[in-house]
């Protein structure tokens, strides 16, 4: 180099070159083959551009294709022009959709297969009210060909990013604004953390009543429309798509979705409905209860300070509401179950059973959370469990 | 993330290719490939970009429950350090690299939270996560994270748990008050001048001023509706009167019109920001945008008490106790907008524990005593402290701080923390030996 280039160019210069050396070598190789082996190769060349006008995920499936076939030399020089092929692939980008949630992450995945790129903002184990995204995922958030967030005001985290994408043309979908909302019943005082003890809160959030409840998941039927949403915004907005094969996916995972309900259904069947009582400190189980007939009933959860050493009036509240649901097991978050249900047995006098549910995010921690139908599955035979007191 | 498979693919690809040249090339062009990716939207992203939560630092952990600690100062070393009210453990706080080349933090003591004379010195705030310690014989303030600390969602809250750590000093006669909201902390100093911290700067390890103001001997700073709210401060060219709206850089953004006569003293409720006046409180609320005032006259037939000079109360309570002199307890009801006065006598110590629950006093024969914030009358009383206090300045004042099930109450005689069940007639639930004289006190992880 002669002068000192900017940086990008530079960057840009130099990795022309190293691709223009490999690109040669490749070409240099893969013409001694041909001459030295008598092998048909026909294959291959087939191969290589189908590669280089597609993508990545077709070009892994090219080369296994490809080097099950062909003698071992032939694959690496193959394997290696694969990968130039790729990177030029990187400039022509894929359509790609965008999801805030990682569960509307894994349905939009099953939904559009391999006919685009998947990228999903929130990790397993995450926090969907919470959680932000760098910079670079919010220009990969205006780049997108649709953005699918949940809305109803669940993810305040990126909420601005994605009205900014919005208002720079890029189609957006609040998936739970088109599945028949409901309204959070009551400001339940267990999740509230504003609420004392004694139940009394400090005031200011009365509006909660007027809210949408935004964990629409917890109900497979809404889900169910929500895939059929999702599709449709997919085959309508993502250039390049197959339309049919999206179609198809998605009929095949609604019915997965289907199944779902039903064996729910069939599950939560064998609990009494004078038992179908959720006591919780979880505050996302509205749609599910309305679906299938259960109550929630809101519930302070002591929380460590308290249960090193509780007395009976720390632990009166959760006992009384138990009481009064006539429940065997209450399901909520503690950093020490094991130690909730001990004291509530020898300061309240109560078996019950503390379990933990899947509530906001998939789970790489937890078994059983991995997938939308997953968590949902565990969560039923949890509350089944508890209930029946199996 | 839809890069994860790809990236798989390319190892693949290199173990395929693992054979003499073969390898090389394939190296050669996945590294190519490495960089061509980058900013590509179907692309993985490094994990240190991914999606970061508020208040995110490395190595937070979401929890589920409030993980309260104390950040109590060693009255004798001056060292700080940190008492985990789940695991009862007592650590030093490690100073970061940031903190221990920073200014006047070398051998930075923790001064002694003196009693009487140093009127509602609680040695001295918190923002939630971080605790403000006097230092340096009140001469700085030391700010240290207490590595715990709680996201407010409305109609529910996330806690988050991470090692507690020192971030450094902040020069200033003797700070008097802390508050802070999500994006600002305001420490306010007994010369009149405050300094407004960056929340993210703080979390960072860094201290960063966004603004400072001089307010003047009566003069009030409270982080509120994304604002700052600057009541008195003659001295900073404010109008005498009324409660100046200022951004949080300090610049002029409006003003609430009632007046607030000789400012001492302010809190943050969830019903509004209180501010102590000559002639009782004023509540600034927010709707809209809009900054609105009203006074809450002190009762005209009560007899002439000492007015309130600072406020004490579990955090983002809207009921407040201050003491009035030696005569007693000022309890003001933010939401019924009333005053109670308590006959308790000279007090070292109170503060208010939540709506309708019991306001907490700390006689100076060491008795711990709770009343009925309504009616005013004593519930329960216990003796608490080991050695009645023998006059200011002798040991270190003892400090209470609240939350939602407990009070915490330093013993700085015996070298303890009680934990106090307030609802269950004071009981002494746990006692945490310290193993040095706790002088000041402060609570995070709310």
């Amino acid at each position: 180099m002669v002068t000192a280039p900017p940086k990008a160019r530079m960057k840009a210069r130099v990795k022309a070159q190293v691709k223009a050396r490999v690109k040669a070598q490749v070409k240099a190789r893969m013409a001694s083959l041909m001459s030295s082996r008598s092998t048909p190769l026909t294959k291959v060349p087939a191969a290589v551009r189908r590669v280089s006008s597609t993508t990545w995920r077709a070009a892994s499936t090219g080369r296994r294709r490809a080097a099950s076939s062909v003698p071992l030399l032939a694959a690496i020089a193959l394997v290696a022009s694969l990968a130039v092929a790729g990177c030029a692939d990187a400039d022509e980008r894929r359509p790609a959709v965008v999801v805030t949630t990682n569960i509307l992450g894994d349905v939009t995945r099953r939904i559009v297969g391999d006919e685009a790129e998947v990228t999903v903002l929130m990790k397993p184990d995450a926090d969907p009210h919470s959680f932000a995204v760098s910079a670079r995922e919010a220009a990969v958030i205006e780049k997108a060909a649709l953005v699918v967030h949940n809305g109803l005001g669940l993810e305040e985290g990126v909420l601005r990013n994605v009205e900014a994408a919005a208002q720079s043309g890029v189609p957006t979908l609040a998936v739970g604004e088109h599945v028949d909302p409901i309204r959070f019943a009551t400001a339940t005082p267990g999740d509230a953390g504003q609420a004392d003890r004694n139940g009394a809160t400090d005031g200011g959030g009365s509006a909660s009543e007027e809210r949408p409840d935004p964990h629409f998941w917890t109900d497979p039927r809404r889900m169910a429309m929500a895939v059929d949403v999702i599709a449709e915004r997919i085959t309508h907005e993502v250039d390049g798509v197959d339309a049919a094969a999206v179609r198809a996916n998605a009929a095949r995972y609604r019915a997965e979705i289907e199944a779902l309900d039903a064996w729910i259904r069939e599950r939560f069947a064998t609990v009494p409905p004078d038992r179908r009582k959720l006591v919780t400190n979880h505050h996302v189980f509205g749609y599910l209860a309305e679906r299938y007939g259960f109550t929630v009933v809101g519930a302070v959860i002591p929380s460590g300070t308290t249960l090193a050493s509780p007395s009976a009036a720390d632990l009166k509240t959760l006992a009384d509401t138990v009481r009064a649901a006539g429940v065997r097991a209450i399901f909520a978050d503690s950093s020490q179950p094991d130690r909730l249900a001990r004291v509530l047995a020898t300061e309240a006098g109560l078996e019950v059973r503390v379990i933990p549910l899947f509530t906001e995010s998939l789970s790489e921690r937890r078994e059983g959370g991995a997938t939308y139908v997953a968590m949902m599955r565990s969560n039923a035979e949890a509350m089944v469990g508890g209930l029946t007191g199996r | 993330m839809t890069g994860n498979p790809k990236a798989s693919v390319r190892i693949g690809a290199l173990r395929a290719g693992a054979f003499r040249a073969g390898a090389l090339l394939a190296a050669i062009s996945l590294a190519a490939c490495a960089s061509a990716d980058r900013g590509d939207a179907g692309a993985a992203l490094p994990a240190q970009e991914r999606a970061l939560p508020h208040g995110y630092v490395e190595g937070a952990e979401e929890l589920a429950e409030p993980r309260p600690r104390l950040v109590i100062g060693d009255a004798g070393t001056g060292a700080a350090r940190v008492l985990d009210l789940v695991t009862g453990a007592v650590t030093a706080v490690a100073p970061t690299a940031k903190a221990a080349g920073g200014t006047g933090s070398a051998g930075g003591g923790i001064g002694r939270s003196t009693g009487g004379a140093a009127e509602g010195f609680h040695g001295v705030g918190s923002d939630g996560r971080f605790a403000y310690l006097d230092a340096l014989g009140g001469t700085a303030t030391r700010v240290v994270d207490g590595g715990v600390w709680t996201v407010d969602h409305g109609d529910h809250s996330h806690y988050y748990l991470t090692g507690a750590r020192d971030i450094g000093v902040l020069p200033g006669p003797r700070a008097v008050r802390v508050l802070g909201d999500a994006a600002v902390t305001a420490v306010s100093f007994a010369d009149g001048t405050a300094r407004v911290l960056d929340r993210a700067a703080l979390e960072k390890g860094d201290l960063v001023e966004t603004a400072r103001l001089d307010v003047g001997r009566h003069g009030v700073v409270v982080p509120y509706g994304e604002h700052l709210l600057v009541a008195g401060g003659a001295a900073a060219g404010t109008a005498k009167d009324g409660v100046d709206v200022r951004a949080r850089d300090g610049r002029p953004a409006g003003r609430v019109g009632v007046p607030c006569p000789e400012p001492l003293g302010a809190a943050v409720t969830r019903r509004g920001a209180v501010f102590g006046c000559a002639d009782g409180a004023l509540l600034v609320t927010v709707k809209g945008g809009r900054f609105t005032g009203e006074k809450i006259r002190y009762p005209d037939e009560a007899p002439r008490h000492d007015r309130a000079r600072e406020f004490h109360h579990r955090p983002g309570s809207a009921t407040l106790a201050a003491r009035a002199g030696d005569a007693g307890v000022w309890v003001l009801d933010v939401s019924a907008r009333g005053w109670t006065f308590l006959e308790t006598g000279p007090t070292l110590a109170v503060t208010a524990t939540g709506d309708g629950a019991p306001v907490l006093s700390l006689s100076p024969d060491g008795t711990l005593r709770a009343y009925d914030p309504g009616s005013g009358e004593e519930t329960a009383a216990t003796r608490l402290l080991a050695a009645p206090a023998t006059g200011p300045g002798t040991t270190p004042a003892p400090v209470i701080q609240a939350d939602r099930t407990r009070a915490y109450v330093s013993d700085p005689a015996a070298e303890v923390v009680h934990e106090i069940d307030y609802n269950d007639d004071l009981r002494r639930a746990r006692t945490f030996d310290l193993g040095f004289t706790p002088g000041a006190m402060v609570e995070t992880g709310w």
